[in-house]
């Protein structure tokens, strides 16, 4: 079943780094495992403490209004395949 | 068998000085025992470690003066437990551009520091440069981890590794003295002056191993790092803001501060601002700029004149009452700076304005 408002998919994006540039992709749900979307909603319900760190990288997880920053090191391993999905944006 | 060259060092080489050696030699030995214990546990040359401890022992004579760097390979990992020595002080280039590069690149920094600052090292007490190289797989970054340098390698296409700059490792190693001095908070203004802490110092640390001007010098940051994929020149320029490739949006004034969640809310963007005031104090002062505006923002930094969550106000402020301190009240360097912070918006100018009228 497909739903149809824009919680359908995850956008992800991470800025930060030395460069502080700004990537970003747009992932559709379908395409995400089960356990990827349970590492989604678990950040997006309990998010860990911010401690930003001198040129870490920071991602930004957003499902329809709900939206986690996460320091690099928080960021589920789970989810570092989506990575290569992100490009820079203008 | 392997016919292995390395052996597991025993501990009892440094620490034999540390129980017989003069008192000097024997805090020198027990510094290095303390430099990171996983390098005991390592297997490395034993005459590594050998060679490391004596370089430690002629530094503790000397007073400072002279770096003391290890750079080690991540073997592309991101935890740092299996890493291998590489090249340590008073050893020849090895076979790995990245570790010749940046075993290079914290030896100008450390140049810089001691020679135009009389800093010894990040702590100012002799703290060894630790780099890592070769850090995870395609890794798109640099940073200091508030112990060490990590370089990627850069995935080939955004970037092509960190190495070549030596302003990428003036601006890390930075960080770890920002973070030992002012301990800017990461974040909004504090975070962009932070960054922009970085950036000055990193030029500075170019400027000064090309023995350039601040007339001559390119004010680039990330010059001849960039892939194919990121079209332009350097990642910032402080001289002109906004223009280094094609994505760059830093501001030059703050009527174009940005507003934004990400970055730490936009520190490596803001930091457009107070590198474009240092840029212009420096030119405007003339000469090599670590001797004049690099003084005066040293001093800002080293006598902890501002508070961690500073904006860029206060920290503007504290440059020019040094810039007072140093070179006089009214004198030239104290004009450039409160002239370069009217410039970008900081400052009103009234100061200014006082100071031209004598
Ligand atoms: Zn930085």
């Amino acid at each position: 079943m497909r739903r149809s408002d824009d919680g359908d998919q995850l956008e992800l994006e991470r800025s930060g780094g030395f460069a502080g540039l700004t990537l970003r992709a747009l992932v559709p749900f379908e395409e995400l495992s089960q356990p990827q979307r349970a590492a989604v909603d678990d950040s997006l319900s309990s998010p860990p403490r911010r401690r930003p760190q001198a040129d870490r990288f920071q991602y930004q997880l957003r499902v329809g209004e709900r939206r986690v920053v996460l320091e690099e090191d928080d960021f589920p391993a789970v989810l570092r395949p989506l990575l290569r999905r992100l490009s820079v944006t203008r | 068998m392997s016919g292995c060259l390395c052996s597991i060092v025993p501990p009892n080489v440094l620490e034999q000085v540390a129980r017989t050696g003069s008192p000097a030699d024997r805090e020198a030995a027990l510094n290095t025992l303390a430099i990171d214990h996983s390098l005991r546990t390592l297997r490395i040359e034993n005459g590594t470690l050998r060679g490391l401890a004596a370089r430690r022992l002629a530094l503790a004579h000397g007073g400072g003066g002279a770096p003391l760097r290890v750079i080690y390979d991540a073997q592309h990992r991101t935890d740092t437990h299996a890493s291998l020595v590489m090249r340590t002080e008073g050893e020849p280039p090895v076979g790995d551009t990245a570790a010749n590069e940046a075993f290079d690149g914290l030896g100008h920094t450390y140049r810089l520091y001691w020679d135009a600052f009389q800093r010894d090292s990040i702590d100012d007490g002799g703290m060894p440069l630790l780099g890592e190289v070769h850090f995870g797989v395609d890794y798109d970054n640099a940073f200091w981890d508030g112990a060490r340098m990590m370089f990627g390698d850069g995935d080939g296409r955004l970037f092509t590794g960190f190495t070549a700059a030596i302003d990428v490792i003036g601006h890390e190693l930075t960080h770890g003295v920002t973070q030992d001095t002012l301990g800017l908070r990461y974040i909004g203004q504090s975070g962009a002056l932070n960054e922009s802490i970085s950036d000055v110092f990193g030029s500075l640390v170019k400027q000064f191993a090309l023995n350039q001007t601040a007339e001559q010098a390119d004010w680039l940051i990330g010059e001849g790092i960039l892939g194919p994929a990121l079209q332009g020149v350097a990642l910032r320029s402080m001289k002109a803001p906004g223009t280094a490739f094609e994505g760059d949006v830093q501001p030059t004034h703050m009527s174009g501060y940005v507003r934004t969640a990400s970055d730490n809310g936009g520190v490596h963007i803001n930091s457009g601002i107070p590198n474009h005031a240092f840029y212009l104090a420096a030119t405007a002062i003339g000469g090599r700029a670590w001797a004049g505006a690099g003084r005066i923002w040293y001093d800002t930094m080293s006598s902890g004149a501002v508070r961690p969550d500073a904006q860029f106000h206060a920290f503007a402020m504290a440059t020019l009452h040094t810039a007072e301190r140093l070179f006089g009240l009214g004198s030239s360097q104290a004009v450039a700076v409160s002239e370069a912070w009217t410039a970008v918006g900081v400052l009103k100018g009234v100061r200014a304005l006082d100071a031209a009228l004598g």
